[in-house]
């Protein structure tokens, strides 16, 4: 059909809709190609399903104004959402506010007497000669160890 | 108003105008996806998405062509894609579940069938063949059309189209 030199002839020069249809359906009537082409679309339009025979079809306006709606607004927070923001920001404020009071009004810290033992060791000697001296303090507050040793020459005091 | 109006209108801000649009091809829309994806729930869904899609990809239209084959190219290159993820998610199903029984084939849905005999001729062919056969057969496209909306060269369309036919010829002689 697609071959026919008529009837690409017809469809293409044919300016009236009316005619070209017209003149089209005599010539593939008479025409031995177009018959046969006719035939096998007609056959293959038997397999395939055409738009009357699917049925209703959904409408897809509902949907598509949906997504673009979607699109258009970007997702709020729900007023739940928004209420305990608000809650918690208030919460906080609170809390902070009460801390303050109580720092800025309550009774001032007692003072925590030293009980450190401070020493102090100037020198040290063993028979004359110069030594080093090294203070342990202990977990235990009156307590405190000394070590004292030789210096041998090349060490650090 | 003709398609590419509607178009322009529709760039213009007026929704309805692509509404009306949209009116107008929800059946061939629904016909085209059901010959590729022969299952309802499915061609449902992708011409949801190709609706949505080519409002959005509007901009990009030339007017110059036709609204219904770009559209009829978008819509069946997301027809294609949704083959592929199921296939492959088939395959995947098969690999890690093989307890679980898979089938295979598409499932039309029964109850919304036109007849089991189409469902079979058509099983033979591949979706591209069947996308060509159809509008051909159907819509009375030329081998440039289909090769349009295919998104391949004018001879593949044809080489598409006579497979399908032979292919065809052979189920309903089986039949």
């Amino acid at each position: 059909m697609n071959r026919c030199r008529t009837a690409k002839f017809l469809q293409r020069l044919l300016l009236f809709r009316s005619w070209r249809v017209l003149l089209l359906r005599r010539h593939w009537q008479q025409c031995p190609d177009c018959g046969k082409g006719l035939a096998a679309a007609e056959e293959a339009g038997k397999a395939t399903f055409s738009a009357a025979e699917i049925g209703p079809v959904k409408d897809f306006w509902p949907d598509f104004a949906l997504s673009l709606e979607r699109e258009k607004s970007p997702r709020k927070p729900s007023i739940w959402f928004r209420q305990r923001w608000w809650l918690g920001t208030a919460g906080l404020a609170a809390a902070g506010l009460a801390l303050a009071v109580a720092l800025l009004t309550g009774p001032p810290p007692p003072a925590i007497p030293d009980l450190t033992v401070k020493i102090r060791i100037q020198s040290m000697s063993i028979y004359d000669k110069p030594a080093q001296a090294l203070i342990f303090q202990t977990p235990d507050v009156e307590r405190t160890f000394i070590w004292v040793e030789q210096f041998n020459k090349g060490d650090k005091l | 108003m003709t398609d590419n109006e509607l178009v322009t209108s529709c760039l213009q801000g007026r929704l309805d105008s692509y509404r009306e649009l949209m009116a107008r091809y929800s059946r061939y829309a629904m016909t085209v996806a059901w010959n590729v994806l022969l299952n309802r729930e499915d061609a449902e869904d992708a011409c949801q998405e190709a609706f949505l899609k080519a409002f959005r990809n509007l901009g990009s239209f030339d007017s110059r062509r036709s609204f219904k084959n770009w559209f009829y190219a978008l819509l069946t290159n997301l027809c294609l894609d949704g083959i592929r993820k199921k296939k492959r998610s088939r395959e995947l199903a098969v690999r890690y579940a093989r307890e679980v029984p898979v089938e295979m084939h598409m499932s039309p849905d029964p109850s919304s069938a036109p007849a089991a005999f189409q469902f079979e001729w058509l099983r033979s062919l591949t979706p591209k063949e069947r996308l060509a056969l159809y509008l051909w057969s159907q819509e009375e496209y030329s081998g440039a059309e289909i090769a349009a909306v295919l998104g391949c060269s004018q001879n593949t369309a044809h080489v598409h189209l006579f497979r399908a036919r032979q292919k065809l010829k052979t189920a309903m002689k089986e039949a």
